[in-house]
């Protein structure tokens, strides 16, 4: 540990940080050896000058006023410590954790009520706006709405066929008998002559 | 010259330095007021609880200040840690347990939160200043006191100032650790056991850390240290 009869620099620290620097004197060879005693007592003192200075700076800073003010700093925000701010939660589990206002039961009842009147809300703003895109006109572009032919009463047809798209059938067919009859085209009358006629259909199959 | 004998924490927290006249529970009754606050608090008493932890405050905060103030050397950050820490422990005295020592449960809730703090500073003065987080408000008020301190001669105090600066300087350039552990024990006045509990140290690991610590200052305060 030593170097000839005294402490090496390492040896000094060493005491010094075992001891945090009290009861050093305790050490048998500081007690016999004045030379290392006194280097000791110069590392202690130093460091516990500058000990002092630091706390000395610091009480300078912290007067009792200082003290005082920040007592009652502390005082004040007390009063606010389990006061929570009040967050609406998002109804999932354990969202209600943080709430102390109402109860559980009460705060879970009441966060049902709401998403239940959320949901009905939105079923009908829903309905609105799919009423509104069946409603609404189409654009010029496009065919009109389907309007269904009225049929006799009783009967009931196979299919529905739109009125416009027969009276649009009826109109071909109306301007080629039209043009036959201005002026024959062969190929259209051997066409027409192909056709059957309704009258010459059996009846069952009209 | 020998070593003079060093004040124990308890003597450093004298009755004398606490403000207002009112009489406050000795250290080791600390945790018994603690209790007691626990049990008002479990019953709603919250006014007669804010009541009896105000007298806590005011046994402990000269000493907190100061702890504070060694670890970050800035006052407002040291009064804000401060703030923090009592109301921190105030929230979770629900949950105190008796059988740790109060003062220790502060402290510990005192440093780590004054460690955080350096730790956000030095991240934000990586960017714009020196980093050492140095009070330079500090420097004027110590200047001024110094002028008017007695004792030894002006010559002395100046060069006494200029050690104290340097030493200063160079305990914040200590690695962590080994900073933190100098700070408790030449500022704070702890043992190496009380120190273990303060940081979850082992006892050894304390006396290593010191050892490098002075090791580093003595070498880099030539002459000084």
């Amino acid at each position: 540990m030593r170097s000839g009869t005294h402490f090496r620099e390492t040896d000094l620290l060493e005491l010094y940080a075992d001891t945090c620097g009290k009861d050093a004197t305790v050490h048998p060879h500081l007690a016999q050896c004045p030379g290392c005693a006194a280097r000791y007592a110069a590392l202690a003192n130093a460091l516990q000058d500058h000990g002092e200075q630091v706390s000395a700076e610091a009480d300078r800073l912290f007067t009792a006023e200082e003290l005082a003010r920040q007592c009652n700093r502390i005082l004040h925000r007390l009063h606010d410590v389990g006061h929570f701010a009040r967050v609406i939660p998002f109804p999932a589990r354990g969202a209600t954790d943080g709430l102390t206002i109402l109860g559980r039961g009460s705060m879970t009842r009441l966060v049902s009520r709401r998403w239940v009147a959320a949901a009905a809300a939105a079923g009908l703003m829903l309905g609105f706006f799919a009423e509104r895109v069946i409603r609404e006109p189409r654009s010029p572009g496009l065919p009109g709405p389907r309007v269904v032919r009225q049929v006799p009463a009783g009967v009931s047809p196979a299919v529905e066929v739109p009125t416009t798209l027969v009276s649009y059938e009826d109109a071909i067919l109306d301007e080629i008998d039209a043009v036959i009859a201005r002026r024959p085209i062969p190929a259209l009358v051997a066409l027409d002559d192909l056709t059957p006629r309704m009258q010459s259909l059996p009846l069952d199959l009209r | 010259m020998p070593p003079r004998a060093k004040p124990t924490r308890s003597a450093q927290v004298a009755p004398s330095s606490l403000s207002g006249g009112s009489p406050v529970p000795a250290a080791d009754e600390l945790s018994r007021v603690a209790a007691q606050i626990k049990r008002l608090l479990l019953t709603a008493e919250t006014q007669g609880a804010r009541e009896a932890f105000a007298n806590i405050v005011r046994l402990e905060q000269r000493r907190a200040s100061r702890l504070a103030y060694y670890v970050l050397r800035n006052a407002a950050d040291a009064d804000e840690a401060v703030q923090d820490a009592f109301v921190k422990v105030y929230g979770h005295l629900g949950s105190y347990r008796e059988e740790i020592p109060f003062e220790i449960w502060f402290t510990r809730i005192l440093i780590n939160g004054c460690l955080d703090r350096r730790k956000a500073r030095q991240r934000r003065e990586r960017w714009t200043s020196d980093g050492l987080g140095y009070d330079r408000e500090m420097d004027g008020r110590r200047a001024s006191h110094a002028a008017v301190a007695s004792g030894p001669t002006p010559e002395q105090r100046v060069l006494s100032q200029e050690r104290h600066r340097q030493i200063g300087a160079a305990v914040q350039k200590l690695p962590e650790r080994q900073r933190l552990v100098f700070l408790l024990s030449q500022y704070d006045g702890r043992t190496p056991q009380e120190i273990s509990v303060l940081t979850g140290l082992n006892e050894s690991t304390i006396r290593v850390h010191l050892f490098r610590a002075l090791r580093k200052l003595r070498s880099s305060l030539e002459g000084l240290l």
